[in-house]
């Protein structure tokens, strides 16, 4: 426990000014975000991750260094998580009415992700560590990153596969929402939430606190399920 | 400072019990079960809670830069990757949508 407490401590400390880069970066993405009114293709990440990366490349300046540096801000995610209790707590008091709808959508939905996607990999012919790498994809990265370890596949992969499929869910959830008269926003948030982990749930909040808490909490209960049946499921495909 | 303690305890738990999920899962879990018995909590907890949620997008910058730095081998396989998550993820919420409506009209 003292020796966990030391590593968060040594990854906070290791924080340099390359976090001001991040930070500017964000600042520039927000910016341009609520300038365009909210369209997911201007997201924040999407428009900040390239000119970091540009910005990097030109000052010769490699990306374990870069994270490293960045330290604060991905141990912030740790106290985020357990942030999230609070506007799921809100919702909770109302669930107990919802739960057939919650838990079959979470148990049947998250599991179908998975057969879908690994289902893809066959088709497309990808190697093994491919498949062993996109398998956990619709899992909030920190639970995705400890499925694929178990599995063997690549982490620096899974966080990209993750992180596209958090964007792609937000960039066409909107017309699926329109197209099928899902007009509720807790069933909205509850397939953002499954389906495109904390990225949805980060868009979820900006459409309303319900709709991020009910985003938290189908990602929370697909992340728990996910690290369940997805071991036998992959073994069964690579068998 | 109450969140990180959470943290902590979540990944204690994890490590006692030996549990294959993320600690700070366990510790909001452990936080949400605290949370109905007090509301104390919930008042103290409310207004950094909120800060910290509406810039979880800031957080997710730096290992989200990682994927301009990946290997020749993956990249090859990409334009597979790319379409599988595209049409994976787009069927996935498509499905959803039909499950939920079904289940809504069959209550």
């Amino acid at each position: 426990m003292i020796e966990l407490m030391q590593q968060h401590w040594q990854q906070i400390t290791a924080s340099s000014w390359l976090v001001a880069l991040s930070i500017a970066g964000f600042t520039l993405g927000r910016w341009a975000y609520r300038r365009s009114g909210g369209s997911v293709f201007l997201h924040p990440l999407l428009v900040s991750t390239p000119i970091i990366a540009g910005l990097l490349y030109l000052n010769n300046i490699d990306f374990e260094q870069y994270y490293e540096a960045n330290g604060l801000l991905s141990w912030l995610l740790g106290p985020t998580t357990v942030a999230l209790a609070i506007p799921l707590s809100n919702e909770l008091r109302q669930l107990p009415a919802l739960l057939r709808t919650v838990s079959l959508t979470v148990l049947i939905g998250g599991f179908v992700a998975a057969v879908l996607a690994l289902s893809l990999a066959e088709i497309f012919n990808t190697s093994d560590l491919v498949m062993l790498s996109i398998a956990a994809k619709s899992v909030t990265t920190p639970i995705a990153m400890g499925i694929t370890q178990q599995l063997g596949g690549l982490l620096t992969l899974i966080t990209l596969v993750v992180l596209l499929t958090g964007i792609v869910g937000i960039v066409v959830a909107d017309a699926i929402f329109k197209h099928t008269e899902i007009n509720d926003e807790r069933w909205q948030g509850l397939i953002l939430g499954i389906a495109s982990h904390a990225i949805g749930t980060a868009r979820a909040f900006e459409i309303s606190p319900r709709c991020g808490a009910f985003s938290t909490l189908g990602m929370g209960l697909n992340g728990i399920w996910t690290s369940l049946f997805l071991p036998s499921l992959v073994s069964l495909f690579l068998g | 400072m109450v969140l990180a303690i959470f943290q902590w305890l979540g990944e204690l738990v994890v490590w006692l019990v030996g549990l294959a999920m993320p600690g700070a899962l366990v510790g909001m879990l452990l936080l949400l079960v605290t949370l109905s018995f007090t509301d104390r909590l919930f008042e103290l907890l409310e207004k950094t809670s909120s800060l910290l949620i509406g810039h979880l997008s800031l957080m997710f910058i730096p290992i989200s830069v990682g994927g301009f730095f990946l290997g020749h081998e993956i990249y090859q396989q990409f334009p597979a990757i790319l379409s599988l998550i595209l049409l994976s993820t787009s069927a996935v919420i498509f499905f959803m949508a039909l499950l939920v409506k079904w289940l809504l009209s069959h209550d």
